[in-house]
């Protein structure tokens, strides 16, 4: 066999395996939706409780051409997209900063750990006042819990960043900043991509559930309020929706990771 | 090199790694150096490259005094030294893209650079997709490609297994004969000293101190079927009763250290 067929068997078996694995995931949920189908159909669980998949899928038809669907995807993925790009930006930085002075750091990241296991909802009364009843009571109270993941990971990244790279940075005349710059954040790259795909799970977690208890808009907004209002098909609409919608933020952090770290491990 | 000394402080005593070395290598020459384990070889390289600074005593390179790492003191390291985030080529550039010339020179100038050290075709791999010698490899020609006036090699070849020992060494044996490049390489190995170049030191065990020089005469192109000469075992043999006696010294020290 030569090299150049032997490659394109390679190829061949590589696109197989894929394809296989994506019918697998297409697969899983054609098997979700039978068993809900069944289940529902057969009159095993009220409709009140669990709707018929045509129900779900009229409803959001429904809430789409009366304008319901857009505005309030966007505004809850704006919130979100907002508290992740803050957790991004503050979390390298505060990282960073971690790991530059590692005695105020010491000091610090116990505490910030910590923070992790206060439920977010507890806050949102102080926020409530400061900000008003807008967009950033939200997005600044799920920025505060996404950026710890980022930050703490930074600081693991940077700190186990090989010294021998740093050498090799020393001995060809870069500067610290070059170093840092060149050097660091690369070698502390795989770390702060964990940190970022952890910390995009919270911000849609956090963003959704605050819309809960007190937003004008968003989907969170919108489960809450269908859930009152007795109209199950329209929640469940608005609880597809944000499974689509999270799916969709973590594919964003999956798309980075995938582009960022072509070539790696 | 004069007079170099060096020594730590541990919390219980103070350690002298090196002892007064002092010695010359001529411009062009390949050095090797050999001790006892843990005698301070890397120390002093890391010395001689400005990772370190001696106690006392002055290092000089091309008439000008050490003071720091400096892109003129090339260092090959004994660690993974390749960054994975760059290919093979990238690996490469970092040597040349903050200096001047154009983008298209300085691509040139690396693919000659991985051409000299074998890898030609290699360019853009990734070093996951590197075996271990290829990656030593990759470091080599990014330490060569920022033009240092010495190469310094620490053990460049301690994380490989033999049969890559062996190909790397020839590698480096083969760039030595077209470059003339002035070498420092630091080894325990005393067929690889030989075999590579022109002139062994023979360090003592710590404090280190120099036991031993002696001239490689073989000429060059060299082969490793040289290690199959009565002249090569020789050598080997005057070098191994050399260090065999301090060997035996660091590891009784080394033991009773361990006993404490």
């Amino acid at each position: 066999m030569t090299v150049s067929t032997m490659m394109i068997r390679l190829r061949t078996s590589q696109w197989w395996t894929r394809g296989v694995k994506t019918g697998g995931y297409v697969a899983t949920v054609v098997a979700v939706a039978a068993v809900w189908a069944l289940v529902t159909d057969a009159g095993w669980i009220s409709d009140q409780t669990v709707p018929k998949l045509p129900d779900i899928v009229d409803a959001i038809g429904t809430l789409a051409s009366a304008g319901e669907v857009w505005p309030n995807l966007a505004s809850t993925l704006f919130r979100i997209l907002l508290s992740f790009a803050i957790g991004v930006t503050v979390g390298i930085a505060s990282g960073g900063a971690l790991w530059r002075f590692p005695r105020a750091g010491g000091a610090i990241r116990p505490y910030l750990s910590a923070i992790y296991s206060v439920p977010l909802v507890v806050f949102y009364p102080i926020f409530l006042v400061v900000f008003g009843l807008n967009d950033w009571p939200v997005v600044v109270l799920t920025a505060v819990i996404t950026t710890i993941p980022i930050c703490l990971n930074t600081y693991l990244g940077l700190q186990s960043a090989p010294q021998v790279l740093i050498n090799v940075g020393k001995s060809l005349e870069r500067t610290s900043a070059q170093i840092f710059r060149q050097i660091l954040l690369p070698a502390a790259w795989p770390a702060v991509l964990a940190g970022m795909r952890l910390s995009v799970v919270y911000g849609v977690a956090g963003v959704v559930s605050l819309e809960f208890v007190a937003a004008q808009t968003g989907v969170g907004n919108r489960i809450q309020y269908y859930y009152e209002t007795f109209d199950v098909p329209s929640m469940y609409a608005f609880i597809i929706l944000t499974l689509l919608l999270a799916g969709g933020c973590v594919g964003l952090v999956l798309a980075v990771e995938v582009l960022t770290m072509r070539g790696r491990r | 090199m004069r007079g170099i000394f060096k020594s730590f402080r541990t919390k219980a005593r103070t350690v002298i790694a090196l002892a007064g070395i002092d010695f010359t290598a001529a411009k062009g020459s390949f050095v090797s150096i050999i001790g006892p384990s843990g005698c301070g070889k890397s120390t002093l390289l890391a010395c001689v490259g400005g990772m370190e600074r001696p106690t006392a005593g002055q290092i000089t390179v091309d008439g000008r005094v050490v003071t720091g790492p400096s892109r003129r003191l090339g260092y090959v390291f004994q660690e993974e030294s390749v960054f994975p985030w760059r290919t093979a080529l990238g690996n490469v550039l970092f040597a040349l893209e903050d200096q001047g010339g154009s983008k298209n020179d300085q691509i040139d100038n690396a693919r000659s650079m991985l051409r000299l050290v074998g890898l030609q075709g290699f360019e853009n791999a990734y070093p996951s997709e590197m075996s271990g010698g290829m990656k030593q490899r990759v470091a080599i020609a990014r330490v060569l490609a920022a033009e240092p006036e010495v190469v310094l090699m620490d053990e460049p070849f301690g994380a490989l297994d033999q049969q890559t020992r062996l190909m790397v060494g020839e590698q480096v044996l083969r760039i030595w004969e077209e470059t003339h490049q002035t070498i420092l390489f630091v080894t325990h190995d005393i067929q690889e000293a030989i075999l590579l170049s022109n002139e062994v030191v023979v360090l003592s065990a710590r404090p280190a101190r120099i036991l031993e020089r002696v001239t490689v005469p073989f000429p060059h192109p060299r082969e490793a079927s040289l290690a199959g000469t009565h002249e090569f075992a020789d050598i080997a043999a005057r070098l191994w009763h050399t260090l065999s006696g301090e060997a035996k010294k660091a590891f009784i020290e080394n033991e009773a250290g361990a006993a404490q």
